[in-house]
C-alpha cells in the first residue's frame, strides 16, 4: 500500500500530537502528583515517629503515675520519722537515752558536719560523734543493736572500743553517726 | 458468462480511501490512549488523596496529642524525681551495715585465752559497703601464737558465713616477755593486732539510656 503525501502528513501531524499528549500528561499532571504524594509520604513517615514518641512519653507517665503513690507513701513515712525542730535539740536526747544503761556515765553527743543528700533534695545528712566514757561490753552490745533497730535513719560509720582510761574493767566507746534530717532543719 | 458492469466503483472507492483516512486513525488511537492515561490519573489521583488524608489525620492527632506529651513529660520527670528519692532513701535505711551482729560474733569467736584491748572498726560505702575492723589484743598460753591464729581462722569463717569478699590477716604478731595467769599458772604472751576486712550489700547497675535506632 503507498502512502500519499497527505496521508504522511496526517500521520506526522498524528504522531506529534500523540507526542504531546504523553509529555503534558506525565510533565503536567502525573509528574506533580507523584511528586505531591511522595512528600506527603515523607511528611508521614517523619511525623510517625513523633507520634510514637508522644504516645509512649504519655503511658510512660500513666505508669509512672501508677508507682508513684508508694513512692510518696514511703518518703512521708519516712519524713514522720523525723522529729520536727533542730536536730540539735533532739538527737543528742534521743542518744543519751538509749545508751543510758550501758554505763555509768552520760553519753555525749556532738554535731559534726551537715550535708545535702545527692540522691533524695527533701533530705540532708548530719554527722555526729557519741563518746560514752565508761560502759561495759555487753550492755553495750545491747544498747547498740537497740540504736542500730529503733533508728533506721541512722548508720553507725565508725566504732571505737578501747580501755576506758581510770577503769581498766570497763570500755570507752567513740561512735560516728549519720543521721538523715529534714532539709529545714539545722542542727 | 453475463457481463457485469459496477457502476459504483468510484462512490466504493471513495469510501474505502475514507475509512483508512490517518488522521481518523490517529484521533482514534489518541483517544484510547488518552482514556487509558485519565483512568491511571484517576487512581493515582485517589491514592494521593488517601495519602493526604492520612498525613492530615496524623498532623491533627499529633497537634492533639503534642501538649499532653509535653504536660505528660513535665509530670513523668517530677514522679521519677519522687520515686527516685524514695527508692534511695528506702535502700540506704535497708542497706544500713549493722554493728551489733558483728560485736556478738567478736565476743563469741574471742576465747578465755585472749584479751582484745581495742577494737575499733569503720565502714564506708553506699551500696556495697566495705568494713574494716582491726583488733589489737594480747593471746596467752603455752602456744600463744596459735591461740591468736585460730581465733584468726575463726573470724574469718565466721564472718564468710554473713558477709561477702572478707579477709582477715595479722597486721603483727609477736611475743612477749610478759607473763600472765592463766588457770592458775604463769603463760606466756603475745601481743597481736588483727584487720578483718569484709563487704555487704550489692552493687547497683545504672540501667543502660535507651538508644535511638538509626532509620
Amino acid at each position: 500500500m503507498k502512502l500519499e503525501k497527505e496521508e504522511k502528513q496526517k500521520i506526522a501531524i498524528g504522531v506529534i500530537l500523540l507526542v504531546a499528549l504523553l509529555y503534558g500528561y506525565f510533565a503536567m499532571l502525573l509528574g506533580p502528583l507523584s511528586l505531591q504524594q511522595e512528600s506527603t509520604k515523607a511528611k508521614i513517615v517523619e511525623l510517625e515517629p513523633k507520634l510514637a514518641s508522644a504516645k509512649a512519653t504519655i503511658k510512660s507517665a500513666e505508669t509512672a503515675e501508677r508507682n508513684s503513690p508508694k513512692a510518696a507513701t514511703a518518703l512521708a513515712q519516712i519524713s514522720s520519722l523525723i522529729p520536727e525542730g533542730a536536730p540539735i535539740a533532739w538527737f543528742p536526747p534521743q542518744v543519751s537515752e538509749i545508751f543510758k544503761d550501758a554505763g555509768p556515765e552520760k553519753a555525749v553527743t556532738r554535731n559534726l558536719a551537715e550535708a545535702a543528700d545527692k540522691d533524695v533534695p527533701t533530705v540532708r545528712i548530719a554527722s555526729w560523734s557519741i563518746d560514752i566514757p565508761k560502759v561495759e561490753f555487753v550492755s553495750f552490745a545491747a544498747a547498740l543493736a537497740e540504736f542500730e533497730n529503733e533508728e533506721p535513719l541512722v548508720q553507725v560509720t565508725s566504732v571505737v572500743l578501747e580501755p576506758a582510761r581510770d577503769d581498766v574493767q570497763s570500755q570507752h566507746v567513740a561512735l560516728n553517726v549519720n543521721s538523715i534530717i529534714k532539709t529545714s532543719a539545722t542542727p | 458468462m453475463a457481463l457485469r458492469l459496477n457502476l459504483h466503483h468510484e462512490i466504493e472507492q471513495k469510501q474505502r480511501v475514507k475509512s483508512r483516512d490517518p488522521m481518523k486513525v490517529v484521533i482514534l488511537a489518541l483517544i484510547c490512549a488518552g482514556g487509558l492515561l485519565a483512568g491511571y490519573y484517576a487512581l493515582r489521583l485517589g491514592s494521593t488523596s488517601a495519602t493526604t488524608h492520612e498525613l492530615e489525620a496524623k498532623t491533627a492527632e499529633f497537634s492533639a496529642l503534642s501538649p499532653k506529651a509535653d504536660a505528660a513529660k513535665e509530670r513523668e520527670n517530677e514522679l521519677i524525681a519522687t520515686i527516685k528519692a524514695s527508692d534511695a532513701i528506702v535502700r540506704r535505711i535497708e542497706d544500713r551495715f549493722y554493728w551489733a551482729p558483728m560485736l556478738e560474733q567478736v565476743a563469741r569467736l574471742v576465747p578465755p585465752q585472749i584479751q582484745i584491748t581495742r577494737l575499733s572498726g569503720e565502714v564506708e560505702g553506699n551500696a556495697v559497703k566495705k568494713c574494716v575492723l582491726k583488733m589489737d589484743g594480747i593471746a596467752a598460753g603455752k602456744e600463744a601464737r596459735k591461740v591468736a591464729e585460730e581465733m584468726r581462722m575463726a573470724m574469718q569463717e565466721e564472718f564468710s558465713k554473713r558477709y561477702k569478699d572478707v579477709t582477715s590477716s595479722f597486721t603483727t604478731l609477736e611475743d612477749k616477755n610478759e607473763t600472765v595467769k592463766l588457770n592458775g599458772s604463769d603463760a606466756p604472751t603475745a601481743a597481736f593486732a588483727i584487720s578483718v576486712k569484709l563487704a555487704t550489700g550489692v552493687e547497683v547497675v545504672a540501667t543502660p539510656a535507651p538508644t535511638r535506632r538509626k532509620r
